[in-house]
């Protein structure tokens, strides 16, 4: 299977979408750039992370839309778009800029369809880079999954690798209701084999990338891979742990996390967000509340401090959960008895 | 303007220009992690209007906030520690050089959200009100943050508070990666302005002059209690977006052009040569001085150590 | 006969896994008959004749004399002369023995493989059924196929409630086959219930983990006999057993030490007596507990428990019915057992094992007297019990069976 990057994978599922649906459009700052330059038909950047390249050369300029930069305007346009028939895959380059544009997401977009008892079909998808590692500090480096998680009406996707990208994307394109859609940045790089056709991945099933009946590790975005480095240097020891990977917040498949969480009876969530009511959080009160008969330690929680992110690089990654940090967790839950 | 503030405005500009070429370079080495975005060409607008400020008076500004910070009297040891990542940088190393700031200057912060900084900027004018205290505060925004939500509700605050604050557009041309022309729907950013009730003016951004003496009038006239106002100057920036951006929506030679025609210094230079008698040596010294300053920031930068992990959590709270 | 048959070596007796191929009878090219003895294959040291499965031609030999092989693997081709040797090569390089599914491969055997899954396994269709790998392992361990098992979740995914479920079904739908073994005597094939396995495992956890000693008494229940006569006179429906476990509570409170559970290093004495009383039912050993029976009276306990053994035998207990207890009481009596050791049930610290009453002559002060003699034996662990506090717990037993009030 040919090999591509998670920011490939990405544009692949775009173009591929494109060309299916005539009513997919893409909407952002610089997703093609250079609109208002040179003559307008330059594609200045194709996205700040590349993720757009080739779109606005290949479908145009009324398909692939260059905004201000102006955030309220553009999820909200986005919005009403998709309310009345387009299905808009709008960009929030940072999702630390939900700030300013957080109503029209959680109060319009979300709620369109239960408002309007049912009536109304928003989809909608906002792709947004998230996530710390590139000393991008405090104002462009959050994850914000539980904010977005904890409002009713939206779907919350974070990939981990670009396999999982790229039919994650598809499928969040296809999806009639909003989804927010997390890359991380440190994830744009990764390679990983990746399909030439179309495909889907349905939300709310998780993918196990580890088993074993010892530990239970969870894990999403750009903590999977470290999950597996703990995973696998566990195993060294001839400890053997099963790692999921939810792929989705909302829906979340709580059947598999429970069903490992039911077996081994120890659990280490990892979670890149600040630890109050973060996502990891949510899944320890789920397993205590659906499994607790089964849990043989209390569920370790691996996150970040609570802090913003702080610039400089020392800091950075004492601030990001780290391979270390998770195998001590680990090393903890199978301490206790 | 007399000899020794006309040295100094251009000692303040040469720093600018100078630090903001060293750190293109040292991002370049890979010195300076993270995004940042050179004020480089841009110097005359910041100078222009901060040498009417004092310590006392605030100035909120954007990711392209070096120039700002240097020109508001920051201190440039400091401010090169800091985008370093240094422990003993502006911030602790904790802001970057998106989030520079240093309030015992004034300086409310470099904001790395677009349109972050007018709602601040109000705040700091509406204090200035309620105090009394003669001083004013200066919104600086780029044409991308002229179309922000968060500007447009600033500047209809300002009016209906009446708060001595000046908001001044920096018109670089690109928002981004996307032209001005083309994301500023009334292609006046001032006459826009002016829709909100603010008296407003437009200066040509390359010419320190232009710049100084039509922001001198509004900062007097915000002190004196006449109201806010706003300033759209028009400018140009040397760099990309940020350190890296290929800038794929220049024209073929349009860098070298503004270089040669729009640079502020070199305009600068010839002005002050030609009409107000300062002497080539006079500014070739300063020079000099300037790159000794900036070479010595950066040695010392290289040198210092970052911040220990316990500085992580630390400052998140006063008392918690 | 125009098509090729394998000859394989057979699956003799559930247990066996290879055998030795000892002898051929026949060299290639011969005519064998079906049924014809064509080799000698030796397994746990006895030697069997291997018949041959279909009238044909020898034609090639595969598994030499000597050769050890495990069950199901190719020995050798029957076909006609006439079939080509180039479709009897085919045949050989495509054989895969059949998967023999083994019971003795019950063992809860990990299969946690470490393989990267950088690309994710793959997606499956809806109404393909996604099972994780736990519950995977369960179905294993459970003797559950999965392809026949139709989930119940999102996009047809086998829950663990599914597989449970099915191996449920599995343990009351098998039908005893008859079969018929080499040792011509037929007989049903019963595969173990989950019940019988979940007692399998405890009391070979038990037998094997925890250190038992026995006392044994003999109790005169006369007195005993007369009071359940009395109480039943009131139409009540009190028996022996009653009694006993009302007994055993209140000599359970006056010696507590023997109303013990052992849950890691913690002892945990209880203050009141929760008596796990084994009933005998047709799917096995079930102990529904009496909780705190040491407050309640005779006749509450005859209720109780009667009620209990009915639902028992009806499969129709509560968990919280059969988990706990602090002490286990078992009673053959009734079926004329004089006496017998009871295997204690973990966590708890002991169990009593009652035998039936036998009138017999004893003596009293030098004279010889009948009386009714009850043989009961205390299991006790080691670990928490020690011989004197037995003891000491079946002094005030005897006190409360042989005086009652």
């Amino acid at each position: 299977m040919p090999e591509k990057t998670y920011t490939e994978a990405l544009n692949e599922a775009l173009h591929q979408e494109m060309d299916r649906d005539d009513t997919v459009i893409v909407i952002g700052e610089d997703v093609a750039g250079g609109a208002g330059t040179q003559g307008d038909d330059v594609e200045a950047i194709g996205g700040i992370f590349g993720v757009c390249a080739g779109l606005g050369k290949k479908f145009g300029r009324t398909r692939v839309i260059d905004t201000p930069i102006t955030e309220s305007a553009i999820v909200g346009t986005a919005a009403g778009a998709a309310m009345t028939g387009l299905r808009p895959v709008a960009e929030l380059m940072f999702v630390d800029f939900l700030g300013v544009c957080f109503d029209q997401i959680y109060n319009q977009t979300a709620k369109f369809r239960y408002m309007f008892g049912g009536k109304a079909s928003t989809p909608l998808v906002i792709r947004t880079a998230v996530g710390a590692g590139l000393s991008a500090a405090a104002q462009h480096s959050q994850t914000m999954f539980s904010t977005f998680t904890s409002v009713p009406g939206l779907k919350v996707v974070m990939p981990s690798n670009p396999y999982d990208a790229k039919g994650l994307l598809i499928q969040a394109i296809r999806d009639d209701d909003p989804v927010i859609f997390c890359e991380h940045k440190l994830l744009y790089a990764m390679k990983g084999e990746v399909p030439d056709e179309d495909y889907t991945i349905p939300f709310a099933e998780a993918n196990w990338l580890r088993d074993g009946e010892d530990l239970t590790i969870i894990a999403f975005s750009a903590m999977v891979p470290k999950a597996i480095e703990a995973a696998d240097k566990l195993a060294e020891e001839g400890i053997k742990c099963t790692v999921i990977d939810p792929r989705t917040t909302s829906p979340l498949d709580e059947e598999s996390i429970l069903e490992s969480a039911e077996e081994t009876g120890r659990v280490v969530i990892v979670d890149e967000s600040t630890p109050r009511c973060s996502i990891a959080s949510d899944i320890s009160s789920i397993i205590v509340d659906k499994a607790f008969k089964a849990l043989k330690a209390p569920i370790k929680k691996v996150t970040a401090a609570h802090s913003p992110v702080p610039f400089s690089p020392a800091l950075e990654q004492a601030f990001i959960p780290q391979t270390e940090g998770i195998i001590e967790a680990c090393r903890e839950v199978l301490g206790s008895n | 303007m007399k000899k020794e503030e006309l040295l100094k405005v251009y000692k303040t500009m040469r720093t600018i220009r100078s630090f903001e070429e060293q750190c293109d370079k040292e991002f370049m080495q890979g010195n300076i992690p993270g995004f940042v975005h050179l004020y480089a060409g841009q110097e005359a607008v910041a100078v222009g209007v901060c040498s009417h400020l004092s310590d006392e008076d605030k100035i909120g500004s954007t990711h392209r906030g070096h120039g700002h910070c240097i020109a508001k009297g920051c201190d440039v040891k400091g401010m090169m520690h800091e985008i370093m990542g240094k422990a003993d940088g502006l911030c602790k190393g904790k802001g970057g050089s998106m989030h520079i700031a240093d309030l015992s200057k004034g300086m409310l912060g470099a904001n790395a959200i677009v349109g972050g900084a007018p709602p601040t900027a109000v705040g700091a004018a509406l204090t200035a009100k309620t105090l009394g205290n003669n001083t004013v505060a200066v919104a600086f925004s780029g044409d991308g943050a002229s179309n922000q939500g968060t500007t447009f509700e600033a500047m209809n605050m300002a009016v209906v508070l009446q708060v001595p604050v000046i908001f001044v557009f920096e018109n670089n041309g690109y928002g981004e990666h996307t032209g001005a022309d083309y994301a500023v729907g009334s292609k006046d950013i001032a006459k826009r302005a002016e829709g909100f009730g603010l008296p407003t003016y437009k200066v040509n951004g390359t010419d320190f002059f232009d710049v100084y003496e039509t922001a001198g009038k509004a900062i007097k006239d915000a002190r004196e209690g006449k109201g806010p106002s706003a300033l759209e100057a028009d400018t140009i920036r040397f760099g990309g977006h940020f350190i890296g951006d290929p800038q794929n929506y220049r024209a073929e030679g349009e860098l070298d052009k503004l270089r040669a025609e729009r640079d502020c210094l070199k305009i600068f230079r010839s002005k002050v040569i030609s009409d107000f008698d300062l002497k080539e040596e006079e500014l070739n010294l300063i020079d000099k001085e300037v790159n000794a300053l900036i070479e010595g920031c950066t040695k010392s930068g290289l040198a210092a150590p970052m911040p220990d992990s316990k500085e992580l959590t630390s400052d998140v709270y006063l008392n918690y | 006969m125009s098509s090729i048959e394998a000859i394989t070596v057979p699956q003799w007796g559930l247990t066996m896994t290879e055998g030795t191929l000892v002898k051929w009878n026949a060299s290639e090219g011969d005519a064998v008959q079906e049924k014809g003895e064509i080799a000698e294959i030796e397994t746990e040291k006895i030697v069997n004749v291997l018949e041959s499965p279909a009238d044909g031609i020898l034609r090639k030999i595969i598994g030499k004399e000597g050769d050890t092989l495990p069950v199901g693997a190719l020995i050798g081709i029957l076909a006609s002369e006439s079939t080509p040797e180039k479709d009897i090569d085919k045949f050989i390089e495509q054989y895969k023995p059949i998967e023999l599914s083994a019971p003795s491969q019950s063992t809860n055997e990990v299969t946690s493989s470490n393989t990267v899954s950088s690309v994710p396994p793959s997606t499956s269709a809806p109404g393909e059924g996604r099972v994780s790998p736990a519950v995977k392992r369960l179905a294993k361990k459970l003797g559950v196929d999965l392809t026949e098992v139709s989930g119940s979740g999102r996009n047809g995914r086998i829950s663990k409630e599914d597989v449970e479920l099915a191996s449920k079904d599995l343990s009351s739908n098998t039908e005893n086959e008859v079969q018929s073994d080499n040792n011509d005597n037929p007989f049903d094939s019963i595969p173990l219930t989950s019940m019988r396995k979940t007692i399998a495992r405890r009391l070979t956890e038990s037998k094997q983990n925890i250190p038992h000693f026995y006392l044994t008494a003999d109790y005169s229940i006369d007195k005993l006999l007369v009071k359940r006569k009395e109480m039943n006179k009131e139409n009540l429906k009190i028996s022996v057993n009653d009694l006993l476990i009302y007994c055993v509570a209140r000599a359970l409170i006056e010696e507590p030490r023997a109303n013990v559970q052992l849950i890691e290093d913690e002892i945990r004495q209880y203050r009141h007596a929760d008596i796990s009383v084994a009933v005998a039912t047709d799917s096995g050993l079930i102990a529904p507990i009496v909780k705190k029976a040491d407050t309640k009276s005779i006749q509450e306990i005859s209720e109780e428990f009667a009620d209990l053994a009915k639902r028992a035998q009806k499969g129709k207990l509560r968990r919280e019915e059969i988990l706990g207890g602090t002490f286990s009481v078992s009673n053959l009596g009734m079926f004329g057992i004089k006496h017998f050791e009871a295997i204690i049930n973990p966590p708890q610290g002991a169990i009593l094992a009652i035998g039936g009453a036998i009138e017999k002559i004893i003596a009293s002060e030098g004279k010889p007297l009948s009386a009714n003699i009850m043989s009961v034996s205390l299991s006790c662990d080691h670990r928490v019990i020690d011989g004197a506090v037995g003891a000491k717990f079946l002094q005030a037993l005897r006190k409360h069976v042989e005086e009652p009030e």
